[in-house]
């Protein structure tokens, strides 16, 4: 007795026919299994002709429809190996995301090269996965019949990936790594710079040096100091027998009795008097007079007295790090001095819209240090006012913490009148 | 088949459907915690009462003893690394396969799988007559839903979520789920998806 089973979905078809299995110890009448399958047929939904064949094709077509769908749910190819021929008759492939193309090799005979081909949409690949496991399922008719649905091994997974894929990350991190040597190779190598405020101890050390003489610290180590001794050496070249007394005189020793024996002793005694008077009014002068033949270690001051006055930034940081000037007397005698000057010296313009106010520094000696515009107009008018005109003491950020500088506002009135007061204001008792 | 509920009595009889896959330790790959996820958040972009559903279906099938509560249930599914609160707890494989038979569950409703069909051909539909979007308002709604739901659970900063920036990317995910879904009904669903987890991760 021939049997036929069908499994219906709406988009597939699959029929099965074979004879009744009579033999099998649970084949009841109703339900018999089918012992051999002898004609297989599937139809597709929008195809006349029906894929047709037998039990092969029915293997083929169950076992490549199963992997084909858990490769379409992992998204992960299977490898084309372990199929055996018969099996491989029966192949699907992806056209593109939602088309799936089926294809039978009907090798009726080797000379009949003729194919079956089917595209599937996604639903209906669901359609003949679900008749394909209906079958596979249904134990009233193959119950030999039987998917496998193990996971795929990792093995197979890793060698799907392309090399120029697993390459990637390495050439990117060499790449970047070049690039970053390349570009810090044509970066220049910073410099160091030392600070520029030296620490307390050593200001304290030069401090009494300067304010003795105000031109040279090297008052003790004379013969240490090899511009200073060959000069001398020269000027005073009759003194031969005394090489090491004539060297130690400089004009900043007039402060030290020792040196002032040793330059008595020496032969050339007027020149260097000479030199002692010279370097007293020095002093005097704050070190702005001292010329550049007798002393060549302070080469710069006499260069900087004619240098133009500093900016406004230098002249911020200079009244910052200097010492301010406390004592209010000093400050009384320092604004009279420069009220005087200025009231002197000032062309009062007659056009001039508001007053003017400017902050100065003045050292000890009442010499300017700079100054600087406070008020915008101030900026604007700073070539009629004599603080330009005045000659200032070289006084340079890097040493201004050396330097004792009283701070004054000085404001010039519209009205012609002008006032010079200290910036930090008087003491209360002084007022 | 005779199921070997003696080995391990506390675990539901349902679980046994699906075969324990050979890997090492026993808690799940990334890829399997990302795409339960991911599946199940197709289905609540589906069905608007979706997490209610999850808990009903675990009651039906008695699998209260792994997901015990709605809590449990969202750990579960915060084991996904992208997710925004994601948790370092790791993802034992009888969870996942409650999850599987949950997600399949789902699917499996009539209704469900109507809906899931429709969604698909309208998806075909516009493909290949090159349609307006708007022209499939359900297809539209189940989208526009996923996207919502995606940017608000994932967290932005991951790279697995970057490479869904655009709402293209985003939709096609969408589809790829449904017809994840829509394999899901099978009759051997459950196992496929379950198998297809693995793919690539057993030894």
């Amino acid at each position: 007795m021939t049997i036929q089973r069908q499994y219906n979905r709406p988009n597939c078809k699959l029929v099965l026919e074979g004879p009744a299995d009579s033999n099998g110890a649970i084949a009841d009448k109703e339900n018999p299994l089918i012992s051999a399958v002898t004609s297989v047929e599937c139809h597709f939904a929008g195809y006349d002709t029906p894929l047709t064949g037998g039990q092969e094709l029915l293997d083929g077509l169950v076992y490549a429809v199963s992997q084909y769908v858990q490769e379409v749910l992992s998204g992960i190819t299977r490898p084309e190996a372990s199929k055996t021929k018969s099996v491989a008759r029966v192949q699907l492939q992806p056209l593109g995301e939602d088309l799936h193309r089926l294809t039978v090799n009907q090798a009726a005979s080797e000379s009949d090269p003729s194919k079956y081909q089917v595209d599937l949409k996604t639903i209906q690949l669901f359609d003949l996965v679900e008749t394909v496991d209906q079958l596979v399922a249904d134990d009233q008719t193959l119950p030999a019949l039987g998917v496998d649905l193990s996971p795929l091994p990792r093995r197979y997974v890793a060698t799907q990936e392309p090399v120029a894929d697993k390459l990637l990350p390495a050439a990117l991190g060499v790449s970047s790594l070049a690039v970053a040597a390349i570009a810090l190779f044509l970066l220049p190598v910073p410099k160091i710079n030392p600070p520029e405020i030296e620490p307390r101890p050593v200001t304290e050390e030069l401090a009494p040096g300067l304010e003795s003489d105000g031109t040279t610290p090297n008052t003790s180590g004379t013969g240490d100091d090899p511009p200073v001794t060959e000069e001398e050496e020269i000027d005073a070249g009759d003194a031969g027998s005394d090489a090491s007394s004539g060297s130690s005189i400089t004009p900043g020793q007039t402060a030290s009795a020792s040196n002032a024996n040793d330059v008595t002793s020496a032969s050339g005694q007027a020149r260097d008097s000479g030199n002692i008077v010279s370097a007293a009014t020095d002093s005097e002068a704050n070190a702005v007079i001292i010329d550049d033949e007798r002393d060549a270690t302070v080469d710069s001051a006499p260069k900087a007295v004619l240098s133009e006055q500093p900016d406004a930034a230098e002249i911020d940081k200079i009244l910052g790090t200097a010492q301010p000037i406390a004592d209010p007397d000093q400050l009384d005698t320092l604004t009279l001095q420069l009220r005087n000057r200025i009231d002197q010296a000032w062309k009062r313009p007659e056009d001039l819209a508001d007053d003017l106010i400017y902050r100065v520094g003045v050292t000890e000696s009442g010499d300017m240090v700079g100054f600087k515009p406070v008020n915008e107009l101030a900026t604007k008018w700073v070539d009629t006012i004599p603080l330009s005109d005045f000659d200032t003491v070289p006084v340079s950020a890097a040493n201004s913490f050396q330097t004792s500088v009283g701070q004054f506002r000085v404001v010039f009135r519209t009205t012609g009148v002008v006032e010079v007061s200290p910036w930090y204001g008087r003491l209360p008792e002084d007022e | 088949m005779q199921v070997s509920s003696s080995s391990s009595p506390s675990v539901p009889a349902i679980l046994d459907t699906l075969p324990n896959p050979p890997i090492l330790d026993k808690s799940c790959p990334r890829r399997v915690r990302l795409q339960l996820d991911l599946l199940l958040l197709a289905i609540e972009a589906i069905d608007l009462t979706g997490a209610q559903s999850f808990l009903k279906i675990t009651k039906e099938l008695e699998l209260q003893d792994i997901i015990k509560s709605r809590v449990v249930l969202w750990q579960l599914r915060s084991t996904n690394p992208l997710r925004r609160n994601s948790q370092r707890r790791p993802l034992t494989l009888d969870e996942a396969k409650a999850l599987v038979i949950i997600a399949c569950y789902w699917a499996k409703q009539s209704n469900a799988t109507v809906i899931l069909l429709q969604l698909l051909r309208s998806h075909q539909q516009q493909q290949d007559q090159s349609l307006e979007l708007k022209q499939f308002p359900w297809l539209a709604a189940y989208l526009n839903r996923f996207r919502t739901h995606f940017r608000a659970r994932m967290n932005p900063n991951r790279t697995g979520v970057m490479a869904y920036d655009t709402d293209e990317k985003l939709n096609q995910l969408a589809i790829d789920l449904l017809r994840k879904l829509l394999f899901c009904t099978g009759t051997a669903g459950p196992q496929r998806i379950w198998s297809s987890l693995f793919d690539g991760e057993v030894a």
